[in-house]
């Protein structure tokens, strides 16, 4: 019964997530209006045939800008993602293995990124850096590395101290077979868990930074700056801010309900994996 | 006469630095086609020095201090890369838990011909066909579905029979077994032992087999050492330990497994 529930959880948040992709790839075609286009004889249009959800003050078509939108939330958080992910697993996993000095170098790093909390980190980097897209994923990509690479580093040495890495030593196995044959494929459940966990907190950091005017310009269509452009008229016309923040709260919750049913399942079958 | 030595202990101590566990000047040494049985209870620093010959010691968390000499060579502090030409090539093992010394993901072939490749200029292939030829000599039977088989499906008895096969396959000078048989039952206990005394006889490799179990060096071992507590407290062929043991400790363990018989 938990199961079928747990199951039909993450089907749900896959269904969700192959919806917003599928938005954000093909919004080009399905959006109805150009996104950027200003007509001012639409400002507050209601719903209708023309805009299936109306028109901003500036009258442009709210459905293709939530649609366009899609593109810049999910777009820079799977930038972000990958770039942690191309970093923490190869350099995490060859630090723990060698142990000693190396290993304490990556716990530095780790704490550095750790011990600075990302707002601030992030803050300070696009103060110095600048306003833009490159800046943004890369300072987000610094204020959670250390995150990621802890965990990196903790799955692999769990799997280190298993009796078939040993074994695959003791056989001569080279260093980067038993990481890459022996230790990779077995923490990438974890790991799995861990990153579609962090997409979905990586989309809300994004709309956070962009509802504070940090990373791109008001014009972009992203739902965190749609978000501050609707928060002065949230009195007048409520719904602008409540399309884009039903299109966060949805992404978000189909990335958490897809990672803990990842969770859950590994957790099942694990039972039946256990060999000891 | 010394020519014969393979493995030659001389001085051996380790030290773990966040522990009281280790041993202490460990010397001995095993000849060719001989049987060295180290006997001793749990935490008395047998495995300890199976870790120390094969290179697993962590240099951050243990010291080690004298000489480990396998065919007069040197082999206490090796480099990675020479530890891997040894590993595996020289130097057979079988662990004691053959149930989570396999890889889960990886399908018995692919655990057979990673040994076999990694020391042997040889094709996948190849490696596959010597495999199947090594699932004969241990005597295993339908073989095809061994090697397509992962971990999972297949019993102790059957991977600890795969773990020899792969620890004789490149011809070893020395085999360590540690504990080859305490995770199994019985019937497989039996299996094991008279397939170990099969390999010794037939490839004559110097064996240091690991056990507490008084069995299994009466099956197997020419020489025993007894372990208490990281050191060697007495040492002697086979039938002088286990008939006339001389240290209390020994008369002790010998006395325990006894009434374990007799009930």
């Amino acid at each position: 019964m938990t199961r079928l529930k747990v199951k039909s959880a993450a089907v749900l948040g896959l269904v969700l997530i192959t919806f917003m992709v599928f938005a954000a790839l093909f919004a080009g075609v399905v959006s109805p209006n150009d996104p950027m286009k200003i007509n001012l004889d639409d400002r507050f249009a209601p719903a209708s045939s023309q805009y299936p959800l109306g028109a901003d003050s500036y009258g442009r078509c709210i459905a293709s800008r939530l649609l366009h939108g899609a593109r810049y939330s999910l777009g820079i958080a799977a930038l972000v993602m990958c770039g942690i992910v191309a970093t923490t697993i190869p350099i995490g996993m060859a630090a723990t293995y060698k142990g000693g000095y190396a290993e304490r170098i990556f716990l530095w790093m780790c704490d550095i990124s750790m011990a600075l909390p990302p707002t601030v980190l992030v803050l300070a980097i696009m103060g110095i850096m600048g306003n833009g897209l490159a800046n943004l994923v890369f300072s987000s990509m610094f204020s959670y590395w250390g995150w990621y690479g802890r965990m990196v580093r903790s799955y692999t040495m769990t799997e280190m101290s298993k009796g078939y890495v040993i074994y695959a030593i003791t056989g001569g196995t080279s260093p980067v077979k038993v990481l890459g044959k022996h230790i990779l494929p077995n923490i990438i459940p974890g790991l799995l868990v861990l990153f579609s966990l962090g997409i979905g907190d990586t989309i809300l950091m994004i709309s956070g930074y962009s509802f504070l005017g940090i990373g791109l310009s008001g014009a972009v269509p992203e739902w965190g700056a749609m978000l501050n452009e609707a928060k002065s008229m949230l009195l007048q016309a409520p719904r602008f801010a409540v399309y884009p923040g039903i299109c966060v709260f949805l992404t978000v919750c189909a990335f958490n309900l897809f990672g803990e049913g990842l969770r859950s399942a590994f957790a099942l079958t694990g039972k039946g994996v256990e060999y000891d | 006469m010394t020519r014969d030595i393979v493995l030659s202990l001389n001085g051996l101590s380790v030290c773990y630095y966040s522990s009281d566990a280790g041993v202490v000047d460990i010397s001995f040494d095993i000849r060719r086609g001989e049987v060295l049985g180290l006997l001793g209870e749990s935490g008395s620093g047998k495995s300890t020095i199976c870790k120390a010959i094969l290179g697993l010691l962590d240099n951050n968390a243990a010291g080690i201090s004298g000489s480990i000499a396998l065919l007069e060579r040197d082999i206490t502090t090796l480099f990675w890369d020479e530890r891997e030409n040894i590993n595996g090539r020289d130097i057979g093992v079988i662990l004691q838990n053959p149930m989570s010394s396999f890889n889960p993901c990886m399908k018995i072939k692919a655990h057979i011909t990673e040994t076999i490749c990694a020391h042997l200029l040889c094709k996948k292939r190849d490696g596959y066909l010597y495999g199947l030829e090594l699932l004969e000599r241990v005597g295993l039977e339908d073989r095809e579905r061994i090697m397509e088989s992962y971990p999972s499906r297949l019993s102790g008895g059957m991977l600890q029979r795969i773990m020899i096969a792969i620890a004789i396959a490149l011809n070893p000078v020395l085999l360590i077994a540690d504990e080859p048989t305490t995770a199994l039952d019985t019937v497989n206990q039996k299996l094991i032992l008279d397939l170990l005394a099969f390999v010794v006889k037939e490839y004559r490799p110097a064996m240091l087999l690991v056990s507490h179990d008084l069995k299994v060096m009466s099956a197997l071992a020419d020489h025993i050492a007894v372990m208490q507590n990281g050191i060697i407290v007495e040492t002697g062929s086979k039938e002088e330990i286990i008939q006339w043991p001389r240290h209390p400790f020994t008369k002790e363990l010998i006395a325990a497994s006894r009434f374990m018989e007799v009930g």
